[in-house]
């Protein structure tokens, strides 16, 4: 195997280990699907009994209250999404015009992938995952939590930003030396890949 | 020239959509460029991180995009629709043109029970389309009304479109679901009145099918009866809930999605990693979305800080410009757009920019009814963007499915009438505004 093959083999592996984490955090859409049927019921069950209103919900056990469910909601979504973008744009999920794409060769495709991770991914997702880890640790440092009585420690869905974003920047490095190898030596490139 | 910055974002803006590259990493690369090439501080980016985790990745609102994304691949998946397909042809087959009505007719329940358009087009597609060239349809008129009422599910409500028109708006998504159910219903009727008079004039375009077996006319409507039972269950507990003041919009989502999983582990052929299978798209989908978002809020803060206001204001003509004519050019970008681009990209690129100069023109409505009209409005000629050639997605999806012998030819003409009666039904509803605003005024207590 020549040195250009094994060099797009390994940005494939890496760029399948990027994704999935959004592979696997597509789970995360049950628990949110209950989260949110549970916070309707509750708010019914509420309405029957008033007397009972100001007591954790049996079902949500001492800790989990109303205000924490809520929380555990945009968690949920927050994880599901973030990590789902590097996932995405593994499967070609992005929304991404075809105009003229449609027309392109493989090696003009390939091109643009170069061209477009290095000026827009690369550079966008470096700077927030370095923006965000910051954001995240001052709400490490300052024991953020939920101003309303919901969930405590708000640096956990914080770090999950540079988490995401530090996966598109490792994801798009990769992806742009896979596409330089795959634009000047298309025949050293193995079919492309992605599921 | 004072604009040159803006300018020069929208050109790179321009060249990297173009290219193909996906439009949420153009749209942000493109912001984080600006900010060195214009020497802005590199701190003001730090505010587009805050703005991305209070504005979209914490936006309650946006929980029911995944969910309703969901909750149409289940139903899809749950086979509801293609039974519903096979009795209501079943009843209005034998008339003329009578399978284009039940077509119709499956376009509205599908749109008002899901939130996203690809499963009654994909349904359509491969179910009705077949039969009804197999009986002598014209291929033009069929695929150009599974097109287009393939297309109603991102009017009527539940609607993802909506629901991301509703954040970028500022506005409440009850009253937005509400607002799109008369534009709705009466492109559904222009539709179908489109169908019978070409019927009646035109009988060899639509011939009646054969009637299959004796079955007696009790008996079908009963079927029907019965094949209607769950959507409606499903549309019912989704809009009434929200209706009732029983659930928001991201709650009645929740529901939805529990009652369409409901129907798919009823369904003979679901399997677990057909499951899989859908929480996966879902997340893709949704990640697509909220990374357009994300892209859109980087670029949006640096073009706004370079001035770009301002020339969007100078390019709809200025302050010496009347409302309705700032309105046509709005309403004919989006339709010129639509041809390129899809919802999503117009929808977050273009919205926020123009939403400004709309809430401070004067329709004689109060501003909030103005922006629920012209959201409303924009949403309408939204849908022609799925079917706008050279690239409408629903044409796309018809053309990779259609059987032999029908052309690409035969597609873009046949949604010609389609897209002349949405372009009708924007104008009605630019000229009575009440269709838009009246409705969510009577249902909905503020």
């Amino acid at each position: 195997m020549s040195f250009a093959s094994s060099l797009v083999r390994a940005c494939s592996a890496v760029e399948d280990a990027c994704a999935a984490f959004g592979r696997a955090a597509a789970w995360l859409l049950v628990p949110l699907v209950a989260a949110v049927t549970l916070t309707v019921v509750a708010a019914q069950l509420r309405l029957n009994v008033l007397l009972d209103w100001g007591t954790p919900l049996p079902l949500l056990g001492e800790r989990l209250t109303g205000n924490g469910l809520l929380d555990v909601q945009w968690h949920l979504f927050l994880v599901l999404t973030l990590l789902g973008g590097a996932y995405a744009l593994r499967t070609d999920a992005h929304v991404s015009v075809d105009v003229l794409a449609a027309r392109f060769g493989p090696r003009t495709k390939a091109l643009v992938r170069f061209a477009g991770d290095l000026l827009f991914l690369v550079p966008f997702c470096a700077l927030m995952t370095w923006f965000s880890y910051d954001f995240a640790v001052r709400a490490f440092v300052s024991g953020e939590a939920s101003s309303y009585g919901g969930l405590v420690d708000r640096w956990i869905i914080k770090a999950v930003l540079p988490l995401g974003f530090g996966l598109l920047t490792l994801m798009g490095a990769a992806r742009a030396v896979r596409s330089a190898v795959e634009a000047w030596r298309p025949d050293a490139a193995p079919s492309e890949t992605g599921n | 020239m004072d604009h040159a910055w803006p300018l020069a974002m929208l050109a790179l803006l321009f060249v990297g959509i173009f290219a193909g590259y996906p439009v949420a990493f153009v749209l942000a690369g493109t912001g984080v460029a600006f900010t060195f090439l214009a020497d802005i501080p590199l701190l003001f980016l730090s505010l587009g991180v805050s703005r991305i985790y209070s504005g979209t990745l914490t936006n309650w609102l946006l929980i029911a995009v995944p969910l309703f994304v969901f909750m149409g691949l289940m139903l899809e998946r749950s086979g509801v629709a293609a039974r519903l397909l096979r009795s209501m042809a079943g009843l209005f087959g034998p008339l003329p043109g009578g399978y284009a009505v039940a077509v119709t007719l499956i376009g509205v329940i599908m749109a008002a029970s899901t939130g996203i358009i690809g499963a009654s087009v994909v349904l359509m597609g491969l179910l009705a389309l077949p039969a009804m060239l197999a009986n002598g349809y014209d291929a033009r008129v069929s695929t150009g009304l599974i097109a287009a009422s393939g297309t109603l599910g991102i009017l009527l409500p539940p609607s993802i479109m909506l629901i991301i028109l509703g954040d970028t708006l500022r506005i409440s998504v009850g009253d937005l679901f509400m607002g799109a159910v008369f534009p709705g219903l009466l492109l559904a009727g222009l539709y179908l009145a489109y169908i019978v008079v070409l019927g009646l004039l035109r009988p060899r375009l639509m011939p009646p099918l054969p009637r299959g077996d004796s079955v007696g006319l009790g008996r079908r409507l009963a079927d029907l009866a019965r094949d209607l039972l769950a959507p409606l269950a499903l549309i019912v507990t989704v809009l009434g809930s929200i209706i009732a003041g029983i659930a928001t919009p991201t709650e009645s989502a929740a529901l939805g999605a529990v009652g369409a999983l409901v129907l798919a582990l009823a369904a003979p052929d679901m399997s677990w990693r057909s499951f899989a299978d859908a929480l996966r798209e879902s997340t893709k989908t949704s990640a697509m979305i909220i990374f357009v978002m994300i892209g859109a809020t980087i670029f949006s803060v640096v073009f706004k800080r370079l001035g770009g206001d301002g020339l969007i204001e100078s390019l709809l003509g200025g302050d010496d410009a009347g409302p309705y004519q700032v309105l046509f050019m709005i309403m004919l970008l989006v339709f010129v757009l639509g041809m390129f681009l899809e919802w999503v990209e117009i929808t977050l690129v273009v919205l926020p920019l123009v939403a400004p100069v709309i809430a401070g023109l004067d329709f004689g409505m109060t501003e909030s009814q103005t922006m629920l009209w012209f959201a409303v409005l924009f949403a309408v000629n939204l849908q022609t963007s799925f079917l706008t050639p050279p690239f409408g997605y629903a044409l796309f999806y018809i053309r990779g499915i259609a059987p032999e012998g029908v052309t690409i030819g035969d597609i873009y003409r046949g949604i010609v009438p389609f897209v002349a009666i949405q372009l009708a039904a924007l104008g009605l509803a630019i000229a009575f505004p009440q269709i838009v605003t009246w409705l969510p005024e009577r249902l909905l207590v503020h």
